[in-house]
């Protein structure tokens, strides 16, 4: 018997915690699995006033957006607050491998935190503000 | 609109709890992830306190903080892109953190992460020693 020896492919559904578009019109997607690997350092991820809302508010409007020293990705920064020179940010890293593709172009949120500088700035990235 | 809120954070306090996180490293207390993905480096508690914060110590050393100066962790960005790149001595710290864990490895990894917790620990003791203050904002 043929069937015997055909094995289906099975592929489990990816479970996302957060879809949206962002700035540029591309669909950003936020996998469970990449959520789980950061949630417990970085625990804002379990506040729902952060994640989905904060994240994709920096998604959609962000204060300004800057290349990533890492390959292929792009970080958006949203500054929640400033008091007098201390300012905090949400910065939400995205992997844009798959942006520019004709087929179904998506992006991957990486990681997201809250963080008080824009490190990028400091190896002379330009920023780009929205 | 969001209430922020400014706090002075406990030098002397983080000073001391930072000298002791070496002994924390050491007794594996502390774990030490590097995420080669996102060129991250994690040391710290295996689940951090939901108060705490990231506060910036100087340009690569960030440090996770509740707002009572309880020290959870260390964090830097583009560890190997950057911070490795300015202490070429650690880098096989990087080999020894990215290589797939083999036991013959074992020795060489342990001195490599322990001369890597040493820098890092010396570092964030010279930052906050040499500041004035310690300011946060929290909202």
């Amino acid at each position: 018997m043929k069937s015997k020896h055909i094995k289906k492919k099975i592929k489990t559904p990816k479970i996302s915690v957060l879809k949206c578009t962002d700035i540029f019109g591309t669909t950003v997607e936020f996998t469970k699995n990449n959520y789980d690997k950061h949630r417990l350092k970085h625990r804002e991820l379990e506040n729902p006033s952060f994640c989905p809302a904060r994240i994709e508010k920096a998604l959609k409007t962000p204060t300004l957006t800057i290349k990533s020293q890492i390959p292929h990705a792009l970080c958006y920064y949203y500054e929640e607050y400033r008091n007098n020179d201390i300012m905090m940010y949400t910065k939400v890293i995205v992997d844009e491998r798959h942006r520019y593709r004709k087929r179904n172009p998506i992006c991957h949120i990486k990681t997201a935190f809250r963080i008080d500088h824009i490190q990028e700035l400091k190896y002379n990235y330009k920023p780009n503000h929205h | 609109m969001t209430k922020v809120k400014t706090i002075e954070l406990d030098k002397e306090k983080i000073m001391r709890q930072l000298i002791h996180s070496a002994k924390l490293m050491a007794t594996g207390k502390w774990r030490l992830e590097y995420d080669r993905e996102l060129d991250q480096l994690f040391v710290g508690k295996k689940i951090i306190p939901k108060n705490a914060f990231l506060y910036g110590l100087n340009d690569e050393i960030n440090i996770f903080v509740t707002p009572a100066s309880n020290v959870n962790g260390l964090f830097i960005e583009y560890f190997a892109k950057n911070y490795i790149k300015h202490n070429k001595k650690l880098s096989p710290v990087l080999e020894a953190l990215a290589k797939v864990k083999k036991k013959k490895d074992k020795e060489k990894e342990d001195l490599a992460k322990e001369a890597l917790e040493g820098k890092l620990v010396n570092e964030a003791i010279t930052s906050v020693y040499g500041k004035k203050k310690l300011v946060a904002a929290i909202a």
